[in-house]
């Protein structure tokens, strides 16, 4: 059985995918949390499918942490910066240990 | 049937007279702990899934209420069975803490459709539910990422269906297209979970992986690979044959060159959506293993005619 993958969503399917309401989503998107990766109105708006994951933890972060609503944008934007860096110290750490290593031992 | 009792107190670490206040601060601080989307714990997500599974009973307290009543009745049967020699796991096993065992004694209790989870909407008539979203992993190589590549997926689904545990294993064929990147996700549609009543299918998305290459590090689109050399072909200049993910090609390494220097092959990266990414090769100078008495003589009269001290810096 094969499947055709989705890459992005219109703001109609983000809506209904996501966990949160619409109102909640397009305060992340004005915080800047989730962009539209196309389109100038709001009826023709592209999302990658990465912005579903993003609302849905932003779901998480405030019913399972209890994160106030108004705090999910920074804690969403810190999440992301520490994962950032450590897929950074990760590739450093590669390189480091390819530099560091002879190739004849 | 064997069914381990779950202390949720113990979980939470608060004592069975904590007021909510209590329990709601032993929930966020074990959350801030151990929830998948904050931790780097090893096994997060079931000992959230333990957490969450306690707090919802405890914090509620009609469920609450009738949980202290099952923990009483069992204290007292094991006085009971204290006094009359009888062993203690007569309904309940000892310390196997496992996750399905969790779900099963939740499940016991509050029924199986208590469960979390799950987006409701009521219909006219009916009452009906899209079915769960599932994420898988999906390592991919770097090399699939050149060209639409098509792979097997294949998961074991959980669900409930009229009031029974159902599990079924689905394989699917995927297409990945080109120039997918680490993190990224792909949607597909209805090939969650059966929704319930008239509700849809929920939805299987698969989380990019880029695959660590022996070779080859990643920088978003372009690659980097060190190219190491032999202090004379560092000095004199050499044409080396480099791998990149789609065969070798030739590279000139310039005369005086540097352990550190970056050369640019310019389209031999990744497939990014604004064009294909470089791979730029950092040389390396390397000294061979060991030398013998002739290569010895040679570095003698290097050192020498050469008037090079690699330690100037320190004598400014």
């Amino acid at each position: 059985m094969s499947s055709s993958p989705i890459l992005y969503v219109n703001f109609e399917e983000l809506c209904e995918c996501a966990a949160i309401s619409e109102q909640q989503i397009l305060g992340l998107i004005e915080q800047e949390i989730i962009i539209p990766e196309s389109g100038q109105a709001r009826e023709e708006w592209q999302f990658t499918v990465t912005s579903i994951s993003i609302a849905n933890k932003a779901a998480r972060l405030h019913g399972e942490l209890m994160v106030d609503w108004e705090d999910v944008p920074l804690i969403i934007s810190l999440l992301d910066e520490i994962e950032t860096l450590r897929n950074e110290n990760v590739l450093l750490k590669s390189r480091l240990e390819r530099f560091l290593t002879n190739s004849h031992t | 049937m064997t069914m381990e009792f779950k202390d949720y107190y113990a979980v939470l670490g608060v004592s069975p007279d904590a007021d909510d206040k209590t329990i709601k601060s032993a929930y966020r601080k074990l959350a801030r702990q151990y929830h998948p989307d904050v931790s780097t714990h090893a096994d997060a997500e079931e000992k959230f899934k333990e957490v969450a599974e306690a707090y919802e009973v405890l914090h509620n307290k009609d469920k609450r209420a009738e949980y202290d009543e099952i923990r009483q009745a069992r204290s007292q049967r094991q006085r009971y069975q204290q006094h009359s020699g009888r062993g203690f796991d007569a309904d309940f096993g000892a310390h196997d803490q496992s996750n399905a065992d969790f779900e099963d004694f939740f499940s016991s209790i509050f029924g199986a459709g208590a469960s979390r989870g799950g987006r409701f909407h009521q219909r006219e008539e009916s009452f009906s539910r899209k079915g769960g979203d599932i994420e898988i992993e999906m390592p991919v190589f770097l090399e699939e990422t050149l060209s639409d590549t098509t792979k097997p997926v294949e998961f074991t689904m959980r669900y409930e269906h009229q009031g029974k545990l159902q599990e079924k294993t689905r394989s699917l064929k995927v297409k990945i297209p080109a120039g997918v990147s680490d993190g990224e996700r792909i949607r597909l549609k209805g090939q969650g979970t059966p929704g319930t009543g008239n509700g849809p299918n929920g939805d299987v998305y698969l989380h990019i992986r880029l695959v660590p290459h022996p070779l080859f590090d990643v920088e978003g689109h372009n690659l980097i690979i060190s190219v190491p050399l032999a202090p004379w072909e560092a000095a004199m200049g050499k044409k080396v044959r480099v791998p990149t993910l789609s065969g070798h090609i030739e590279m000139t390494i310039p005369p005086n060159s540097q352990t550190g220097q970056r050369l640019r092959i310019k389209g031999k990266g990744l497939v990014g959506k604004h064009g294909q990414g470089d791979l730029y090769a950092i040389l390396k100078v390397v000294m061979p293993p060991k030398s013998d008495a002739s290569v010895n003589e040679l570095w003698s009269q290097l050192a020498q005619k050469a008037d090079f001290d690699p330690r100037a810096e320190w004598s400014k």
